[in-house]
């Protein structure tokens, strides 16, 4: 019966543990000290609420127990397909291709010499591709072994590095407060995954993202902390792998492995929690005929699969990841993931006002927090045009589309009269 | 036809174009390593985005170079010295 929780909740870390949130880590702490980890306290626990109340008891039968339900019910369709299909698919193009990569390059370094990391980028595609073509069931089923060894192999080093020299005698001692708003605010986007739900909610679904969340914060601020007391600030500020300094100084060569295989499977669970993510997003919309092209039932699943793959395929093979530009696209689809969990928060705010629920209104400020926090983030970023040149072309060419597709093929939303509005358990 | 058959010879002489290329020295690791921190050579990490940020491997004292910079580096870099690139 745990089984169910435990796959849930390891999608729910999917990009919580992947190597691009380790970098960030190792910047935030070494650029920020003490305050980061303040800010990565915040920003877990306006995860826990954002997740509270997407998932409140009360939005089941009101948002249809899904995230599209919610969004429709509570934003309306055209902006509900429009957020849910530019900020999906931008995710699942761009982020695997980034950190694909990643992997290629940790295998390559770490484990094989000889071994192309192209080659190795590729195979791990096409393991978690034959995976989802097999059955979603296998895809789900191979997410808690994705994420239990990132897990596994980060305490082994936070244990390592509790008992080692640097414990009594740390090299960056300054842990004096530091401000940074990009990089503090920016904390926020290391806990992005939660507002995952998944499809089959028969159960409380607000718990296994609670139970993801708490020891992904507890081993976070471990291991910021020993990566300042075991790496120098500066160093630590400036590297583009602040995790791998930090594994090897805690356990040397070992370290370097441990980390290797925390890189290689953190990027696979997270390509492998990308794809549940856009396929169950994109499921849903079909499902209400709000997918443009699609007709109304259940989603191509292995078509949409194999095509996001030879997209990302494509994408590596005309060397978009050696493209400076990649990092300002993934920013940009992190921050469109951030809006679209600001406007479910607004949604839920919305239906359960009508509900005459009293957390409203703490819809409408998270809701606000985290809108308002993705437009601070794009404003403060330094590639901030190309930002705004992309959201926009994507977000105006996507509600185009869904304009004219519900122009063309009219899809009415059930709405619920005043007394089916009581909520429910279903 | 015609036209295939002289689509094929093109495509037959672009591919092989890099084997009739000037010939660009290669250098081993130990090769290299002997000359770091040597004032007659200038490295030059030309990895760009991903490719340089998540290598863990990075040269020091290594300046990292754009080859879409190429034309200006004539002037960026002294022409009586060893110049290394190193691209994987």
């Amino acid at each position: 019966m745990a089984w169910p929780y435990v796959i849930a909740a390891s999608l729910s870390v999917g990009w919580t543990l992947s190597p691009d949130v380790l970098v960030r880590l190792g910047n935030g702490i070494a650029e920020n000290r003490t305050l980061f980890l303040a800010a990565l306290g915040f920003s877990a626990l306006m995860s826990a609420l954002a997740v509270s109340l997407i998932r409140h008891p009360e939005l089941r039968n009101n948002g249809k127990c899904s995230q599209v339900g919610l969004l429709v019910q509570g934003i309306g369709r055209v902006p509900a397909m429009t957020l849910i299909l530019v900020s999906r698919i931008s995710l699942v193009l761009l982020i695997p291709t980034g950190l694909l990569v990643s992997a290629g390059f940790a295998f390559n370094e770490i484990f094989l010499y000889w071994f192309p990391n192209f080659g190795f980028a590729f195979i791990v595609l096409g393991v978690i591709t034959l995976l989802h073509l097999a059955g979603q069931q296998y895809a789900r089923m191979i997410q808690p072994v994705f994420a239990g060894i990132v897990l596994l192999s980060l305490l082994i080093l936070c244990l390592a590095g509790i008992g080692g020299p640097a414990s009594s005698k740390p090299i960056s001692v300054d842990i004096g407060f530091s401000f940074t708003g990009p990089v503090l605010t920016g904390a926020l986007l290391l806990f992005l995954g939660f507002d995952y739900i998944t499809p089959k909610n028969a159960y409380e679904s607000r718990l296994p993202a609670f139970a993801a969340l708490l020891p992904c914060l507890f081993l976070f601020l471990f291991w910021a902390m020993l990566s300042l007391q075991y790496v120098p600030a500066d160093k630590l500020a400036s590297t583009t792998v602040p995790h791998m300094l930090a594994a090897r100084e805690i356990l040397g060569e070992p370290g370097r492995f441990i980390m290797g295989a925390a890189i290689i499977s953190g990027v696979s669970g997270a390509v492998n929690a990308l794809f549940h993510l856009v396929i169950d997003s994109l499921d849903g919309l079909a499902r209400r005929h709000l997918l443009p092209g699609h007709p109304a039932r259940g989603l191509h699943r292995r078509v949409f699969v194999s095509v996001f793959a030879i997209v990302i395929g494509v994408f590596m093979m005309a060397g978009l990841a050696g493209h400076e530009e990649l990092e300002s696209y993934i920013q940009a689809s992190l921050l469109l993931w951030l809006l679209l969990v600001g406007m479910q928060c607004l949604a839920a705010g919305r239906i359960l006002k009508q509900l005459d629920n009293s957390r409203a209104w703490q819809g409408f400020a998270l809701g606000l927090v985290y809108i308002c926090s993705a437009l601070y983030l794009t404003a403060a970023h330094g590639q901030a045009a190309i930002i705004i040149r992309f959201s926009l072309i994507a977000l105006v060419a996507t509600a185009i589309a869904s304009t004219l597709w519900l122009w063309k093929k009219p899809a009415y939303e059930l709405t619920h009269t005043n007394h089916e509005k009581s909520g429910g358990n279903s | 036809m015609k036209r295939v058959v002289v689509l094929l010879i093109a495509a037959l002489c672009f591919s092989l174009s890099p084997v009739f290329a000037g010939t660009v020295g290669m250098m081993e690791i130990q090769e290299l390593k002997p000359l770091l921190g040597s004032e007659n050579v200038v490295i030059l990490d030309v990895r760009t985005g991903r490719d340089w940020s998540t290598s863990e491997f990075k040269i020091p004292g290594a300046i990292r170079a754009s080859s879409s910079e190429f034309e200006t580096w004539g002037n960026q870099f002294p022409k009586d010295k060893k110049i290394v690139l190193y691209c994987a």
